[in-house]
């Protein structure tokens, strides 16, 4: 177990978003986090990567107590994430982003009077990560002047530039038109791979892709967890799959979508 | 940097080098304002544009080089230039990390107002304990040795029009090279990412608050040596000197030159030193003047006037590449 | 206030149309051609004052008054049959001042600098013009220091008088007109003006009132708008006397403040000062029967004096107000300056060097608006203080002083070589007898 939530429960006033929620996850797994809005997904991921103190319960990394502890440090310890909301640093060119995250990692941040320019083991280190996010032929664009897929991307791609041992990434598709969410998450796949980062959790809204690429799914409402298993377990609970999809008699057309789906990629 | 950006600078470094010998006195004198105050907004502005906090109290860094040139010249005697600059580097860090400690938990209107409430603290410290700093009254300083050599018998114009000249321009000079290798290190990227997103910037690893820290630090460094380049030419410290008009100054000379460009608040402070000399003379309500024009730059060019000038310039090479390419 | 640069500009504007169309307007004596070894060309006076912040009342009314004399002057023919052409420069904080005197000396060259209000502008100026060696002739800038400590080797500058005079002359005149009081509170500005004007008071009402007994003084901010604390905290301590030496806007808020608990109906006053803001004392909420002092300048002083009285007639016609102290300070500097110049070309037979016009100017005694002022031989100002008792018996919406006391300088400034406290030491001995 890599990363393991224990009971934790996290309270908004009076509204309850967590509640003795426990998950684990291994090192090597693909895991995806589903359910409908509100159902506590972000908040557990902003637990889980320090963003949030839980109310109650431990979060443990590789066996240490990580609760509440900033997302500075356990960027440092090997947790990164991307966000559902899109961050990137404006002002800065696509290339200085991944550097950023390259010159944590190597902790050359407190340099004052080395030139960045001339580094050329981080500019390197940056040509790679961009390369593998198919960001090779816009280094010198400003990041707010970008299209919404790429800032995506240079999100994704700066946290996974930190070389971390597990990525969490908060809807890594979502604003991004269907075709293009394969090939999205296929670069994923392959960058993890490239670099070494063997344990992803995402949240993730898109069946398909929820589906298609995970080892386990862990379906979440209200702040609960409904179910915690492989892709053909969790395909079978009626419960979650009404829950996921809103409505009762949709369990059937469900089974019928994802049958033609898998029809049509075979 | 671009080669036409080296080929300008340079360009204006020979005219600066000649100025002494082609310039009216008084303007040369004045001169001398723009030096220090060159070196002052080097600090303020690696805040301000790198890293994203503005200090309305920065003129303190400016008192503390001041007084501290004020003490060692007149107090203890000792007119050495260079210990006035090495005493207020530490002074000036010592400051920082007490003032700083406290401001960069704060972003925004906040770290602006806890800086002007500080600045302020220091003017009423400086005016309570008038046995110590005269007060309202001030401090006389006393003309410095540079590089070791007394300039006593010299004429005192002579004096700012020579040696103390090229001494401020040579500071300037060490002072831009350092805070251009220091915003374009890593530190200076990074202090940039967190500016533009501090959440962002946390997650990559990066500690905003050490870094914010050590960023006024610096930055109080470098106005605080502003500060010991300012006080001889007028001889005397008072405590108007870090009311929070001057700081008010200073974010005025930035915004109006340009605080996106690393030469930007050089140029504001040329266009302020300038404007104050001749509009001053003409018309009481000069400050009005400047506050109109604040507000033009604002509202027309926030990137100041620097941007307008280069944005000139690319105007004019691209018509001039057009016509080459028409022939 | 808004007429100042129109009239700059008028004054300028003749300058430019030149001696011979001058003298089509009338009015104006020809500038025909100046005297045999007088240099042709305009003599050119450099003032300076504050135009903006607390200061610049008494700055603006020093400028104004400059202003009616270089008309007055240059309508009788100028210095030496030279036309007076006045640079303006605002004071303001040391830095800036400095600068600005080192215009007016090395870009406009100036042959003399009046002005300059604040202490603090005034030991920066005054050093700066012995190092560039320019004739400068202060309204104000007064220290209790004097320049035995802080100048000690003045040559070009020429100072006003000393900080605590108005405290002397109060206390003098509390002496003599409230003998028997006990008990005084005191209120004044937080710098060193408002603390050396609180501890010679206290010194010199010592001297007399030997069983009068002092509560600590209150400082306020200067510019300060509230009072209802410190007048509550006066009025706690139950004295006989409250003495201020507020000079600024401060006076009649605190008045008026106070009207309103009827503090000063109950307690005596003594205002060491407050003449220097006289029109806005208004009868509404100044009570009669408090010592007011005016420094240097009582425009009802007297109604034989033809200079005060032609002057506040044309004051008040340009500006619709009354003048204050600055305005004799002003007047007073040019005054000596004139004198000064024409005393040496008596001599001469030349248009003098700056120090000649230095050495003319120690002991000179000249008219000014009010009476025979000058300069003692350590370049120290003399002038005198006008005090009384608040009265409504005028024909004005604001008090006048009725007795009038004159205190002049020579009375009650300690001598050259002499520190306050020295002075002071001397002097109590004597009153001891």
């Amino acid at each position: 177990m890599i990363l393991e939530a224990i009971n934790i429960s996290k309270y908004y006033g009076e509204f309850c978003a967590l509640k003795d929620v426990s998950i684990g996850i291994d090192e090597g797994e693909f895991v995806s986090v589903i359910g409908p809005n509100g159902a506590g997904k972000t908040t557990l991921i902003n637990v889980l990567t320090g963003f949030l103190k839980p109310d109650a319960g431990q979060v443990n990394f590789r066996g240490k107590d990580i609760a509440g502890k900033g997302p500075e440090e356990l960027s440092t310890m090997g947790i990164a994430r991307s966000f559902q909301l899109v961050h990137i640093f404006p002002e800065l060119s696509l290339i200085n982003t991944i550097k950023v995250a390259i010159i944590s990692r190597q902790a050359k941040g407190m340099r004052l009077f080395a030139s960045l320019a001339r580094d050329k083991e981080v500019h390197e280190q940056a040509l790679e990560v961009a390369e593998l996010f198919g960001l090779a032929d816009l280094l010198e664009e400003t990041a707010k002047n970008c299209p919404q897929g790429i800032k995506k991307l240079l999100d994704v791609a700066s946290a996974f530039a930190l070389h971390p041992e597990i990525i969490l990434l908060d809807e890594p598709t979502s604003g991004v038109s269907t075709s293009d969410k394969n090939k999205i998450m296929q670069v994923l796949v392959d960058a993890s791979k490239k670099i070494g980062i063997k344990t992803v959790l995402q949240v993730e809204h898109d069946m398909d892709i929820v589906f298609s690429y995970s080892d386990r799914i862990i379906a979440m409402q209200q702040g609960k967890v409904l179910a915690d298993g492989s892709p053909a377990e969790v395909e079978k609970n009626e419960e979650v799959i009404c829950t996921v999809v809103g409505q009762k008699e949709c369990f059937q057309t469900f089974n019928r979508i994802m049958s033609m789906n898998r029809e049509e990629r075979a | 940097m671009k080669k036409t950006g080296i080929v300008f600078l340079l360009l204006i470094l020979a005219f600066l080098l000649v100025w002494p010998f082609i310039g009216p006195e008084y303007q040369v004198y004045l001169t001398l304002s723009f030096f220090a105050y060159s070196v002052a907004l080097l600090g303020f502005n690696l805040l301000f544009n790198y890293t994203g906090l503005l200090s309305f109290g920065h003129a303190l860094f400016i008192g503390v080089g001041g007084y501290t040139a004020a003490f060692l010249t007149s107090r203890f005697h000792i007119p050495y230039m260079e210990v006035s600059i090495l005493v207020t580097i530490l002074l000036s860090g010592v400051v920082a990390i007490l003032i700083g400690l406290i401001c960069v938990r704060y972003i925004k209107i906040y770290f602006a107002m806890l800086t002007l409430a500080f600045g302020m603290l220091f003017h009423s410290f400086l005016m309570k304990t008038y046995h110590l700093t005269g007060g309202d009254e001030g401090m006389s300083v006393e003309q410095p040795y540079l590089l070791g050599m007394d300039f006593s018998s010299m004429d005192q114009m002579a004096f700012f029009s020579g040696p103390y000249y090229y001494y401020s321009l040579g500071v300037l000079i060490l002072a831009s090279i350092a805070m251009w290798r220091i915003v374009h290190s890593p530190f200076g990227l990074c202090l940039t990412s967190i500016r533009d997103n501090p959440d962002k910037a946390e997650y990559l690893g990066i500690g905003i608050r050490k870094y914010r820290l050590l960023a006024f630090i610096i930055s109080g460094c470098f106005t605080g040596v502003g500060g010991v380049l300012l006080a001889p030419i007028t001889g005397h410290m008072d405590p108007g000197m870090v009311f929070w008009t001057h700081s008010g100054d200073m974010v005025f000379m930035t915004l109006v030159g340009g605080f996106s460009n690393f030469f930007g608040p050089m140029l504001g402070t040329v266009i302020f030193i300038t404007l104050r000399d001749v509009i001053s003379s003409y018309i009481e309500y000069w400050r009005l003047i400047f506050g109109a024009l604040l507000a033009a730059i604002v509202i027309l060019s926030p990137g100041g006037v620097i941007e307008v000038l280069t944005n000139l310039f690319t105007l004019i090479r691209r018509k001039i590449m057009a016509g080459e390419n028409a022939s | 206030m808004e007429k100042n640069r129109r009239e700059f500009l008028k004054t300028a504007g003749v300058g430019v149309l030149g001696a011979g169309a001058a003298a089509l307007l009338g009015s104006q004596k020809a500038f025909a051609a100046p005297a045999k070894g007088v240099p042709k060309g305009p003599v050119k006076i450099g003032i300076m004052g504050f135009q903006a912040g607390v200061a610049a009342v008494p700055g603006i009314a020093g400028i104004r008054a400059a202003q009616i004399w270089a008309d007055q002057i240059n309508k009788a023919g100028g210095i030496l049959g030279r036309k007076v052409k006045l640079k303006i420069e605002e004071e303001s904080k040391a830095k800036d001042t400095v600068e600005k005197f080192k215009k007016l000396t090395i870009k406009e060259k100036c042959d003399v600098v009046s002005g300059i209000l604040s202490t603090g502008n005034g030991q920066a100026v005054g050093k700066e013009a012995e190092k560039i060696k320019q004739l400068w002739l202060s309204w104000d800038g007064t220290t209790q220091k004097g320049l035995i400590e802080t100048q000690p080797k003045a040559f070009y500058g020429f100072r006003s008088v000393d900080n605590e005079l108005e405290a002397v002359a109060g206390a003098i005149t509390t002496a003599k007109v409230f003998p028997n009081i006990k008990k005084v509170a005191g209120i004044g500005n937080d710098y060193s003006y408002g603390r050396n004007c609180w501890a010679a008071y206290k010194r010199v009402l010592s001297m007399y009132n030997p069983g009068v007994r002092f509560e600590e003084g209150i400082f306020t901010k200067l510019g300060e708008t509230d009072f209802s604390a410190a007048i509550d905290a006066l009025a706690a301590k139950k004295p006989d006397l409250i003495m201020s030496s507020f000079w600024s806007g401060d006076t009649s808020i605190i008045l008026k403040q106070a009207a309103g608990k009827r503090l000063f109906q109950k307690v005596k006053g003594c205002f060491t000062t407050g003449g220097g803001v006289h029109d806005t004392l208004k009868k509404e909420f100044t009570p009669e029967g408090l010592i007011l002092g005016y420094n240097s300048l009582y425009f009802r002083w007297t109604d034989n004096w033809p200079l005060l009285n032609e002057f506040t007639k044309i004051y008040h016609q340009k500006h619709n107000a009354y003048p204050v102290y600055e305005c004799c300070h002003a007047y007073f500097t040019l005054q000596a300056y004139k004198a000064a110049v024409e005393k040496c070309y008596g001599l001469t037979g030349q248009w003098p060097t700056k120090e000649q016009v230095v050495e003319a100017l120690r002991g000179i005694n000249v008219p000014s608006l009010s009476g025979y002022r000058g300069y003692r031989q350590d370049n120290k100002q003399e002038c005198c203080f006008f005090m009384g008792l608040t009265t409504h018996k005028n024909s004005y919406d604001f008090v006048t002083i009725d007795p009038v006391y004159i205190l002049p300088s020579a009375m009650i400034q300690k001598p050259e070589g002499y520190t306050f406290d020295q002075w002071a030491t001397a002097w109590e001995k004597k009153v001891k007898g």
